[in-house]
């Protein structure tokens, strides 16, 4: 006979059951554990009713990324794809979902609408695909954390047209991620666009260049929408707007370590917001604008970057409500020959630039905004700092009438080979170990990844914890330190 | 005690099992969704239909082709406040719809009108002209989105 069912014994029972559930049910999550460690995309038999093993690959990609989850790695065989990538699982912090190229396979998506969305989803790895020639934004992303994009190119989006312009890489409401060694360019909107919130990612080490929507003037190398991001080790140029931009909503970034040059040119088109050119070729007009542009924004760090040939005011600062502190800091930066000269389009004499200087901030931000240790030049007689409503054609001039810029230099940055894009330093450079490492975000290592080093030959006069940072994105190796750093 | 009894207190256990079984599995599925990202994986949001958004577009269209076109005739002050009540509509469309398509589009629209409402009386009229350029893109982009 069964012994009698005390309350004690049902509840021991219940518990034990439940227990057991438990664990089935745990086992049944763990399945996604035990999955195979790589799931294999293109190549000779390959089938979307298989299971993604090498014997049988996927033909898509978009297949393997609707079957994948944590801890799966797809690989891709060489070839040009057609299909839409989308993330159909989320990896975890500790186990993403990471896709990439096999080893020594080039991999191209083409033509699709997008390459990769990856929408409510997070801990995504996509690294090492070349996405051209969508009808819309290459890379989509939107609420996703942790997501990586590494090493990719962007190259081609959209249409020139209005209503059909699209980004190499559009981030809404990202977060944590990680945006680094792509190259994004020749897409018909900007290059790298964050918005609605993005926050607490990484734009690092990126090139974005030659970005333009064809009709008006507006197409930037990474446009900031959205606060609390860190922008460092870009290069940005040849863009039709400008390379770097803060707009409403792009407060409290730090940009640090970029190189942004040359983001000027000459259209052939008449574009809806231009002006033509006053002679010459009177079909176009001036595009490009500033290096790096702050619209309207504050609690920004631009420290440590190097701006070159713009056709606007190199770094430039307007916008922000008066009587609102801005909170700004220009630190360390080398902003050289912007807004002083036109491009050598057809048409000779143009209609530029719109803003002057190497530095300017104007009248309702100068409240709240603190610049030092800069180094500006002009190759050619011009206008130097504009601060507020009048422009300077020296810095000694802009330090007496401004009490700014206390350690600020002019002078010729002695770069390697600025013609080359090559904003390397040469010996002797007035730049070196002179800048103020506790500037906010002056990071330890320059735009190359090579650590700050001291030149033996060089007087220190910089200040912070290390005396010896150089100003700009690039740091100084002397002879005798360039076989331990390289 | 009766065989009767023992009986029932078996068909008891028993259904007990089958419940805590019946949560177990359901918790299953949910932790399980939880660490994909859902608890239905579901094809790109930006396949699904964008119709049910395209009212509230072509009417956020036309407040806001009204609104910007004003500055020629109405004073920064009414401007700004005009472009505030466009604005709010805009950020509430972005983050309701399921549409991505409708959501990029709008959410350009708001982010270029928080730029056009500091432009007007913040910046150049190069800026500013520069700016107005942009919200007419997204205005056409919006409309053939919706096939306006």
């Amino acid at each position: 006979m069964a012994p009698p069912h005390t309350p004690a014994r049902r509840a021991v029972l219940a518990l034990g059951t439940l227990v057991a559930g438990l664990g089935l049910a745990v086992s049944s999550v763990g399945a996604a554990a035990g999955a195979a460690a790589y799931l294999y995309v293109g190549g000779g038999g390959c089938s979307d009713t298989g299971a993604g093993t090498a014997a049988v690959p996927f033909c898509t990609i978009a297949k393997a990324a609707k079957v994948a989850v944590a801890g799966q790695t797809v690989l891709v065989s060489s070839g040009t794809y057609t299909d839409e990538v989308f993330p159909w699982h989320s990896g975890t912090a500790g186990s993403p979902i990471t896709f990439q190229p096999a080893a020594g396979a080039v991999v191209t998506i083409a033509g699709a609408k997008h390459g990769f969305t990856i929408s409510n989803q997070s801990w995504i790895t996509v690294s090492g695909f070349t996405v051209r020639d969508t009808t819309s934004n290459a890379f989509y992303v939107f609420n996703a954390t942790g997501v990586r994009l590494s090493n990719n190119t962007a190259r081609g989006s959209g249409s020139p047209v209005s209503g059909a312009t699209a980004y190499g890489m559009y981030l809404n409401s990202m977060t944590g991620s990680v945006v680094t060694g792509n190259l994004v360019t020749d897409n018909s909107a900007s290059g790298i666009y964050l918005t609605n919130g993005s926050t607490g990612n990484q734009i690092t080490g990126n090139e974005s260049s030659w970005n333009a929507y064809g009709y008006v003037r507006n197409a930037v190398g990474i446009d900031l929408r959205a606060p609390g991001n860190l922008v460092s080790g870009n290069r940005v140029h040849d863009n039709e707007d400008s390379g770097i931009q803060s707009y409403p909503g792009g407060d409290l970034n730090t940009i640090v370590d970029n190189v942004s040059y040359h983001n000027k040119g000459f259209t052939t088109a008449a574009l809806t917001n231009c002006s033509p050119p006053p002679t010459g070729n009177t079909a176009g007009c001036i595009t490009g604008d500033h290096g790096i542009d702050d619209f309207g924004v504050t609690g920004s760090s631009v420290v440590g970057n190097t701006v070159y040939d713009n056709v606007a005011a190199g770094i430039n600062l307007e916008g922000v409500a008066s009587g609102t502190p801005s909170g700004f800091t220009f630190a360390d930066n080398i902003s050289v020959d912007n807004a002083a000269s036109c491009p050598d389009g057809v048409g000779g004499t143009v209609k530029c630039p719109r803003t002057r200087g190497d530095i300017r901030v104007d009248a309702t931000s100068q409240l709240g905004t603190r610049l030092d240790y800069d180094l500006v030049n002009l190759s050619v007689s011009g206008t130097m700092m504009v601060w507020g409503s009048t422009s300077y054609t020296s810095l000694a001039a802009f330090q007496a009438a401004s009490g700014q810029e206390s350690h600020g230099r002019q002078a010729d940055p002695r770069w390697n080979g600025p013609g080359q894009a090559d904003f390397s330093l040469r010996a002797g450079s007035p730049a070196i170990d002179s800048a103020d490492s506790g500037a906010p975000g002056q990071p330890a290592l320059d735009a190359a990844g090579r650590p700050r080093v001291d030149d033996p030959s060089t007087p220190n006069s910089g200040v912070g914890v290390r005396s010896y940072d150089d100003r700009g994105a690039f740091e100084y190796q002397p002879p005798t330190t360039r076989g331990a750093t390289s | 005690m009766s065989a009767s009894t023992t009986s029932t207190q078996r068909w008891q256990i028993l259904l007990g099992v089958a419940l805590t079984m019946a949560v177990a599995l359901a918790s299953a599925l949910v932790l399980g969704g939880a660490l994909r990202g859902g608890a239905a994986p579901a094809p790109s949001a930006a396949a699904q239909p964008i119709a049910a958004d395209c009212t509230g577009i072509g009417s956020l269209v036309a407040a806001a082709s009204t609104t910007t076109a004003s500055t020629h005739s109405a004073s920064p002050a009414a401007v700004r406040k005009g472009v505030d009540t466009v604005l709010a509509r805009a950020r509430g469309l972005a983050r309701a719809t399921a549409s991505d398509d409708a959501r990029e589009l709008v959410q350009n629209l708001a982010d270029d009108l928080a730029a056009f409402r500091l432009s007007v009386v913040q910046s150049g009229t190069d800026r500013h002209a520069d700016i107005a350029a942009t919200v007419r893109a997204d205005l056409t982009a919006l409309r053939r989105l919706c096939g306006h």
